[in-house]
C-alpha cells in the first residue's frame, strides 16, 4: 500500500538533513511500528508523509496504492494526502479557538466524501453518524460541541485524533506518539479504538517510543529508525528486546556494519 | 477649497430657496456649522487622528444633495431588503440615501405593542418644517441644557472631528429623534435602516436617542445595500446618545456598503448607573470611519465598545475611539478585531481618559488584526492619558497573519487552502458578530461576511 525508496529530507531553510535515505514497505491489513531514540527522524517522517511545509524531501519516492493504482504521495498537497486516505494523529494536536469539533469534523468529512464520489452529508445527518462514533470510543457527545481541542486535556486531544480517525476511516493512519502522556486508562481507551478501526484493507503506522501501546495494538512489524535510516526490522519481539536492553545494542550492531560499507565505499571511490 | 466643498457650497446654494419655510434657529444652526467647516477644510493626513486615513479620494468628489423623494429610485434589491426587516419584530426607521422615508418605515407584525405610544419619534424634515418645528426647538434646546451641563463640550474630547461634525450640522435636514420615556422596557428593536439608490449624492442626517431613567433600549443602525465602488456617495451621520441614570442601552452599528464614502460619529452620554454597550461592525465602504466617543459623568457606569472591521480592496476602514472617564467607580471595555485582504488598510485609534479624581476606574483595551495579504496594512494606536493613580487599566494590540499550525492542521483532513482560511477567519470574526443582539442584524452580517470570505 505505501512503498517508501531511499527517502532524504531535510528541515526547510536549513541544510540539516533529516531522512538519510529511508526504505519502508506497508501492505494493506498490517501494523507496523516504528520505534527509535529521540531525534532519530521518527516525527519527521510523519509529518514528511502528511505533506508538512516545514520539511523538504531532498531524494527518493514515495508511492501510495489507490484502487490498485501507484500514486506519488510526495506531489500531493496535504489536504489530497488525506482524501487519498492518509491520516496523521498528532503528537501535539493543535487547538483551533472558535471552530467547533462539530463543524470542523464535517467540513473533514465532506471534502474527503466529495473526493471519492460520495454524498456530503447534511448537518444533521452527520450528527447521528458523530454520536455513533463517540459510543463506538466511548466518547463524551459534549466533546463535539467545544472548540477544536481547545481546553481539552492532553488525554482529549489524543481521543480526538481518534475521532477524527474513525470519522474518516483512512486507508493509512499514521499514529504519532498517540501513547506519550496517556494514563492507562486513556491508553486503553485509545488503542480499543484504533483495534477496533483495523482491518483487511487499512494499515496503521505506530511511531512511539515505549512498547506499553504496542501490548495493546499488536504490530505485525516492528522497525528501529536511527540517525533518518531504518537500521533494524523484525518482528513483535524486536519491541520487547528493546524494552529490556534499549537500543544501545542494536545501535552498535548497526554501526560496526555501517563503518565496514562506508570503509567500502570510500575505497571504491577512491581517486585513481 | 477642494471640488467637493465648493460643489456642496453650491448645493447650498441651490436649495436655498426650498429653505424658505425653515425656522430661523435652524438657518443659525445650518450657517454657524457652514462657516465652521469651511474654516478648517477638510482634514488632511498632516492632522493627527487622519495621519492614516487621507481624504484625498473625498475632496475629488463632486457633492450632490439628494433628490426629494429619492425612494423612487430603489431597485428590487433594496425593497426586499426592506420588506423583509418589515417582516421582524423591530421598529424599522428606513433612510433612502439619507433622507426619511416615512411611507418605508413602520413597525414590524411581532412587534412590541407599547413601541408607537412610549416612544416619541420626530421626523426632523417634518418637523423643521411643521408646526412640531417648537416641540423639536424644545428637545434641541433640552439637550443643549444637558449638553451645557456637561463638564466639558462633547467635542473637546475629540477635537479634530470637528469639520466633519460641522459639515453633518451645516446640511441638517435629515434625521430622526427618539425619546425613551423613564422606566420604559423596549423589547424590540429601533432600527435605523439606510439604504442606498446607487446614485451620486451626499447624504446628511442626524439622529438623536434619548433613554429616560431607568429605560432599556436596543438600537440598531445600518448602512446596506451595495453600491458601485466608482459610486461618488457619501453620507455624513451623526448619531447622539443621551442615557439618563441607571438606563440601558445596547446599540449594534453595521456599516456594509462597498462603494460609499461614510463619515459616523456615535455620541454618548453615560450618567450614575447607566450601561452603554455598542457592537460595530465595519464591513465594507470605499473610505469608512466611525468615531465613537463615549463621557462618563455618573458613578457605576459601564460602558463596552466592541468591533469588527473587514476591509478589502483598497478600502480604508478607520475607527477612532474614545473614552472619557471623569468620575469615581466605572467601567469601560473594548475589543476591536480586524480582518485585512488584499491592499486595504484598517486603522483603530482608541483613547482612554481616566481624570484625576476618576479613582477606581477599571478600563481595559483590546485590538486584534489579521493580516490575510502582505499589502495590506494596519495601524492601531492605543492612547491612555491616565491621571489617576488608583485604577486597573490594560491595553493592548497584536497584528498577526494565520497560525501555519493551524492551516495545516485543517489541510491535513482534507480541508482544502482556501476553505481552512475562510473556516480560520470566521472563526476569528465569529467572537464578536455572534455577540449581535438583533437576529435580523446577524443574518445581514452574515450575509457581507460571505461577500468578504468569497
Amino acid at each position: 500500500m505505501l512503498t517508501i525508496k531511499n527517502l532524504k529530507a531535510k528541515v526547510a531553510d536549513s541544510d540539516k538533513e533529516i531522512l538519510k535515505g529511508l526504505n519502508l514497505e506497508i501492505n494493506a491489513g498490517e501494523v507496523h511500528a516504528i520505534m527509535g531514540p529521540n531525534g532519530s527522524g521518527k516525527s519527521t517522517l510523519s509529518k514528511i508523509l502528511a505533506g508538512h511545509p516545514d520539511y523538504e524531501v531532498t531524494g527518493g519516492d514515495v508511492n501510495l496504492e489507490v484502487n490498485f493504482r501507484q500514486k506519488n504521495l510526495l506531489e500531493m498537497e496535504p489536504e489530497e494526502r488525506a482524501r487519498n486516505g492518509v491520516f496523521l494523529a498528532y503528537q501535539y494536536p493543535v487547538e483551533i479557538p472558535g471552530v467547533s469539533n462539530a463543524e470542523f469534523l464535517r467540513a473533514a468529512f465532506n471534502e474527503i466524501c466529495k473526493a471519492q464520489g460520495a454524498d456530503e452529508m447534511d448537518p444533521l445527518e452527520f450528527d447521528d453518524f458523530l454520536k455513533t462514533k463517540l459510543k463506538f470510543l466511548d466518547m463524551s457527545e459534549t466533546f463535539i460541541s467545544r472548540a477544536v481541542n481547545v481546553d481539552f486535556s492532553g488525554g482529549e486531544k489524543k481521543r480526538n485524533e481518534i475521532l477524527q480517525m474513525a470519522v474518516l476511516s483512512p486507508r493509512l493512519a499514521i499514529l504519532d506518539e498517540t501513547d506519550s502522556g496517556l494514563d492507562v486508562d486513556s491508553l486503553r481507551i485509545v488503542s480499543e479504538g484504533v483495534n477496533k478501526l483495523r482491518n483487511k484493507n487499512n494499515a496503521v503506522v505506530l511511531i512511539t517510543h515505549y512498547q506499553r501501546i504496542l501490548n495493546h495494538i499488536v504490530p505485525d512489524h516492528v522497525h528501529v529508525l536511527y540517525k533518518g535510516r531504518i537500521i533494524k526490522s523484525g518482528d513483535k519481539t524486536l519491541a520487547l528486546q528493546i524494552e529490556e536492553n534499549g537500543y544501545d545494542a542494536i545501535i552498535k550492531g548497526y554501526e560496526k556494519e555501517h563503518q565496514r560499507e562506508y570503509e567500502k565505499e570510500n575505497k571504491t571511490s577512491a581517486p585513481k | 477649497m477642494t471640488s467637493f466643498l465648493e460643489t456642496l457650497a453650491s448645493e447650498r446654494l441651490a436649495r436655498t430657496a426650498s429653505d424658505k419655510g425653515l425656522p430661523a434657529w435652524v438657518k443659525t444652526l445650518r450657517d454657524h456649522a457652514w462657516q465652521t467647516a469651511i474654516a478648517a477644510g477638510l482634514p488632511t493626513t498632516r492632522h493627527e487622528s487622519w495621519k492614516f486615513t487621507s481624504l484625498r479620494p473625498l475632496s475629488a468628489l463632486t457633492a450632490k444633495l439628494p433628490e426629494s423623494a429619492p425612494w423612487e429610485f430603489l431597485d428590487d434589491e433594496a425593497m426586499n431588503l426592506l420588506r423583509e426587516s418589515l417582516d421582524t419584530a423591530g421598529l424599522n426607521l428606513v433612510f433612502v440615501d439619507g433622507v426619511f422615508a416615512h411611507d418605508l418605515s413602520g413597525a414590524g407584525p411581532e412587534a412590541d405593542d407599547s413601541l408607537h405610544d412610549a416612544v416619541l419619534i420626530e421626523d426632523l424634515a417634518a418637523a423643521l418644517r411643521g408646526p412640531a418645528s417648537n416641540t423639536l426647538q424644545g428637545l434641541v434646546a433640552a439637550m443643549d441644557a444637558a449638553k451645557s451641563k456637561l463638564p466639558v463640550p462633547l467635542a473637546h474630547v475629540a477635537p479634530q472631528e470637528q469639520t466633519i461634525a460641522s459639515l453633518g450640522d451645516s446640511m441638517i435636514s435629515e434625521g430622526v429623534m427618539i425619546q425613551i420615556p423613564a422606566g420604559k422596557n423596549l423589547k424590540s428593536a429601533i432600527r435605523m435602516i439606510h439604504v442606498s439608490t446607487g446614485r451620486a449624492t451626499s447624504g446628511f442626517s442626524r439622529h438623536i436617542l434619548s433613554l429616560g431613567a431607568g429605560s432599556t433600549a436596543r438600537l440598531t443602525e445600518c448602512y446596506l445595500k451595495n453600491v458601485p465602488s466608482d459610486a461618488q456617495l457619501s453620507q455624513f451621520v451623526t448619531t447622539d446618545v443621551h442615557l439618563s441614570e441607571n438606563s440601558r442601552l445596547r446599540h449594534d452599528r453595521l456599516l456594509g456598503r462597498t462603494g460609499e464614502f461614510h463619515f459616523g460619529a456615535t455620541n454618548v452620554v453615560v450618567p450614575a448607573g447607566a450601561t452603554y454597550h455598542s457592537l460595530a461592525l465595519n464591513l465594507s465602504a470605499r473610505i469608512g470611519r466611525h468615531n465613537i466617543t463615549a463621557m462618563i459623568t455618573g458613578e457605576g457606569a459601564d460602558v463596552i465598545l466592541d468591533g469588527l472591521t473587514t476591509s478589502r480592496a483598497d478600502q480604508v476602514l478607520d475607527t477612532q475611539s474614545a473614552i472619557d472617564h471623569r468620575v469615581p467607580h466605572t467601567t469601560s471595555r473594548q475589543l476591536y478585531k480586524s480582518l485585512l485582504k488584499e491592499t486595504s488598510r484598517s486603522v483603530f485609534s482608541g483613547k482612554i481618559f481616566v481624570r484625576k479624581n476618576a479613582q477606581k476606574t477599571a478600563a481595559f483595551q483590546q485590538s486584534k488584526s489579521l493580516l490575510l495579504s502582505n499589502d495590506a496594512e494596519v495601524d492601531a494606536k492605543p492612547q491612555l492619558e491616565i491621571e489617576a493613580d488608583d485604577v486597573r487599566c490594560s491595553h493592548g494590540a497584536t497584528v498577526a497573519q494565520l497560525n501555519p499550525d493551524e492551516m495545516f492542521y485543517l489541510q491535513s483532513r482534507g480541508i482544502p487552502h482556501a476553505k481552512a482560511e475562510a473556516m480560520l477567519c470566521e472563526a476569528f470574526a465569529a467572537e464578536i458578530w455572534q455577540t449581535a443582539q438583533d437576529p435580523w442584524l446577524e443574518a445581514r452580517a452574515r450575509t457581507e461576511l460571505a461577500r468578504f470570505f468569497a
